[in-house]
């Protein structure tokens, strides 16, 4: 549901779109911001309160990139896929599972419609993405038109490129500040043939945390490792079937708990897919924390205290999830997020707010930089 | 150490005396020389100055001095650049890191390390070894080259296709602008919020300023490795094996492919031995869990069995894998043996077009009569060609030019890159327009001014100018001479 005033334009060419900012860009101080949007599937990145426009002076105007489809090269022998910014993550995960090949950064809300060009945007990661990488990771070229009208390409479409500054990685997480992202290209590598996890419920975060670190030194590979809210610590493997299932077993060993269970098949698989698509009351903010994993067991501490209900602690300590009820004010997460000797940032994800970013980034100075670079007359929202 | 009359304006050099101790300040002519050229030995250009900080603090204030004067700088690692992305410019003064190498922690717990950038890539894997953890970038040069410089060209090695390149393996680093301003990028954890900094600072050939203190992302070293050789009666053939183990979904570490040019470069210059009668070899390693080997390397086999090759051998232990790699990473310091001077180029096609690739190399070099070897990361489509000549015979210097820029050409017009991992630096800057558009050049300008208004960091490469010194003769690097560094 839109808390804006008007639909989205939806711009069906990418000439269409450069004559839409360069349009915007003539117009007086008064004119609304852009904020480029996918599907809206993230809506705490897409959808916002209509107090910020007040707060901002301007209006904002979103323009959808969700016209703008289809893959545009396809090429598996050298593992990259181009396609539209609209293109839906379902509808490229099926051309690509043609080849048995896929994006291992393992997309979220998918189920949900999200686009190549949100999930971009957004920075946010599956929870399967700590063996071969992160979006950052894969994505190789885009082009985006930049606050002047031009469409400018960075990157190049093949797997291996130093030429140029690396916009593409720049672009991931960007919510839209810098740019209109209109065409990507990603790596793309092969499926694996099988998974296997081991479940193993601890008796505390602490507990869990000590057997993370174990496995996670061990030489296995280990594609996802989640730590839920009661303690159970979820260690994925991924290749050849028996492969997975013998390093689940190695796992199980090296943590040295007896209460350790191996799943595989459906069990398992749908396991990930309810972790990857979080399916959340609309009565709550779902927040993303980037974290370090030293900190985790400090965090849950102050998650306990506030009596948060749905947290989990994702990609192996390196994230938290949460859901913070929208009726209460995100203030003293703000608080506890910039606290000047462990900063932490997060993305809101879902649910409005003034920001789709909170706590602390020291890139801050850097993005207000770029942004003068990319976006001289303002036309997208500020940081 | 010894000073001596430059003509950078006075104020700047005072600053310099302040901020910097006499040992670690220099504009001696002979302390100078030392520093002229780096890993791409065509360019030659005497600095000014040269200093040496210690600390984040002199960094800063060297930059901010730099910009204040309007004095060019370039940040130097071990100058292992092979594009030439630390020559120094001729009016202005090189910042040598060197003296910044500590490890200054180590978690196993976030897994990282966290370094200043002159730390050596391999000090890191080392430090790092107690906990069963290391660095994964493994340029040729790591046992010399260091992570600033890794970090400014985002430098890449033989493994890229499984691990990715430095700026995969980085999560956080502290940096001086070119303005003298201080920014932190990117934070010790794995995820991110917001638009990615780090990721468009590393690879920026030292544009928008120094990095001074990185975090560096530590993985699980793998525990066992399938490393074979075949053998094959023709390039193609090689690069068709390629396309059937990337087809049938393996990922392995490395795929590697020398041409017979290369493989008698390194027979003669580490005595490495190849199947007779074969004009290819692949190098093929499978790394990981001991689980996931042992049912990947039957694969493996099973596939290099269905492409005939004239023979076979697998790596039975390290040294016997040592020698394999050895061999693979020599052709560079052993090419000498074939022919004086030679230039190397590392454009990039799309891998299912490498077997069109080599051909239309293989036509250039018939047409122009300058030999080409090739020995490539076929994995990635990473074209490494050895562009032989004799510097000492008239216009042969001009003519494998010639030949150096149709190869890059070509890796364009085939929907590639001109380079994969060496950089742009000074060898490649007339190239990058064709690569992007006009106004695409424009905004990496943009981006560079924001940082560097002045554009004092590392001025005049990347972007084309008119400040080109001239090339010389092209030969190898002392530490190529040495077998230390490679151009890989």
């Amino acid at each position: 549901m839109s808390s804006m005033d008007s639909k989205p334009m939806t711009p069906s060419s990418v000439d269409e779109v450069r004559d839409l900012v360069k349009q915007f860009a003539h117009q007086g101080n008064q004119r609304p911001y852009l904020l480029p949007v996918g599907s809206g599937s993230k809506t705490g990145l897409s959808d916002w309160s209509p107090i910020l426009p007040d707060q901002l002076g301007r209006k904002i105007e979103r323009i959808s990139t969700s016209r703008l489809q289809g893959v545009i090269d396809y090429n598996p022998a050298d593992f990259t896929i181009t396609a539209y910014a609209g293109t839906t993550i379902a509808d490229l995960q099926s051309v690509l599972d043609e080849h048995r090949q896929f994006l291992p950064f393992d997309p979220v809300f998918v189920s949900r419609g999200a686009t190549l060009g949100g999930t971009i945007a957004s920075g946010v990661n599956g929870p399967c993405r700590m063996l071969w990488g992160g979006i950052r990771d894969f994505v190789l070229a885009v082009e985006f038109v930049d606050g002047t009208g031009e469409s400018i390409t960075a990157g190049a479409r093949v797997v291996k490129n130093t030429a140029g500054f690396d916009l593409p990685k720049f672009f991931v997480g960007s919510a839209g500040r810098f740019g209109i992202l209109t065409s990507i290209t990603m790596k793309v590598f092969p499926k694996p043939r099988g998974y296997a996890t081991l479940h193993l419920p601890c008796k505390d975060w602490r507990e869990a945390m000590s057997s993370r670190t174990q496995i996670m030194h061990s030489p296995l590979e280990i594609v996802g490792v989640e730590l839920l809210s009661d303690a159970t610590l979820l260690v994925r493997f991924a290749g050849e079937p028996k492969a997975c299932m013998a390093m689940a077993k190695r796992a199980a060993e090296l943590a040295g708990n007896a209460n350790g269970q191996i799943l595989d098949g459906v069990q398992e698989v749908m396991l990930w897919d309810e972790l990857r698509d979080l399916v959340t009351a609309p009565a709550h903010h779902l927040i993303r924390l980037a974290t370090r994993p030293g900190s985790i067991v400090r965090i849950e501490r102050k998650l306990q205290e506030w009596e948060v209900g749905y947290r989990r602690v994702g990609h192996g300590g390196n994230s938290v999830w949460l859901e913070w009820p929208c009726q209460r004010s995100l203030g003293p997460l703000g608080e506890y997020c910039k606290e000047k000797s462990h900063p932490i940032a997060g993305t809101i994800i879902l649910g409005p707010a003034l920001s789709p970013w909170v706590g602390c980034s020291g890139d801050r100075v850097y993005w207000e930089l770029i942004q003068k670079a990319l976006d001289p007359n303002q036309c997208f929202l500020p940081i | 150490m010894h000073d001596e009359q430059t003509d950078l304006p006075d104020d700047f050099l005072l600053r310099m005396r302040l901020i910097y101790p006499a040992d670690r300040y220099t504009t001696s002519s002979a302390h100078l020389a030392t520093f002229e050229s780096d890993g791409l030995t065509a360019f030659a250009v005497r600095p000014k100055a040269v200093v040496f900080p210690k600390s984040e603090e002199e960094v800063q204030q060297t930059v901010a001095a730099c910009h204040r004067w309007g004095v060019p700088f370039v940040a130097r690692g071990s100058g292992t650049s092979l594009s030439g992305g630390s020559l120094p410019h001729s009016q202005g003064i090189v910042i040598a890191l060197n003296r910044m190498n500590r490890i200054l922690e180590l978690d196993p717990v976030d897994m990282v390390a966290v370094v200043e950038p002159g730390v050596v890539n391999l000090a890191v894997t080392r430090a790092a070894a107690a906990w069963g953890l290391h660095f994964a970038p493994d340029p040729s040069s790591q046992q010399v080259c260091t992570i600033g410089g890794n970090l400014a060209f985002n430098a890449g090695g033989a493994h890229c296709l499984k691990y990715g390149m430095t700026s995969n393996h980085v999560l956080a680093a502290r940096v001086v602008l070119g303005d003298g301003s201080l920014v932190t990028l990117g934070t010790r954890s794995l995820e991110h919020a917001g638009a990615d900094g780090l990721g468009l600072f590393v690879g920026s050939e030292g544009l928008q300023g120094i990095a001074t203190q990185v975090t560096l992302r530590l993985v699980p070293k793998p525990e066992a490795f399938y490393t074979v050789l075949a053998g094959y009666s023709s390039v193609d053939q090689a690069g068709d094996a390629v396309s059937l183990i990337i087809e049938a979904g393996l990922l392995p570490a490395a795929m590697e492919i020398m041409d017979r040019t290369s493989m008698q470069a390194a027979t003669l210059g580490v005595g490495a031995k190849y199947p007779a009668g074969a004009d290819a070899v692949l190098i093929v390693e499978l790394d990981g869990a001991k689980e996931s080997v042992k049912e990947d390397q039957a694969r493996l086999e099973a596939l290099l069995e269905k492409t005939a090759p004239i023979a076979r051998q697998v790596a039975a232990d390290a040294g016997e894998r040592a020698m394999i790699w050895k061999g693979r990473k020599s052709v560079f310091s052993a090419v000498g043996h074939l022919s004086p001077d030679f230039i190397v180029q590392d454009g990039v096609v799309p891998r299912n077009r490498l077997g069109e690739a080599l051909r239309r190399i293989g036509e250039i070099s018939q047409r122009t009569g300058i030999p080409v070897a090739n020995v490539f990361h076929a994995g990635d489509g990473n074209l490494h060609p050895l562009i032989m000549f004799d510097g000492r015979q008239s216009d042969a210097l001009e003519k494998a030019e010639a030949t150096a820029a149709e190869i890059v050409k070509l890796c364009i017009d085939m929907g590639g890159s001109i380079t994969g991992e060496h950089g742009v630096g000074m060898e490649k800057r007339a190239f990058l327009p064709q690569m992007f558009n006009g106004p695409s050049m424009d905004m990496m300008q943009r981006i560079r001014k924001a940082c560097d208004p002045k554009e004092v960091a590392n001025r005049g490469k990347m972007f084309p100018t008119g400040e080109a010194p001239s090339m010389s003769l092209y030969g190898l690097h002392p530490l190529e001479k040495q077998g230390i560094a490679s151009r890989m």
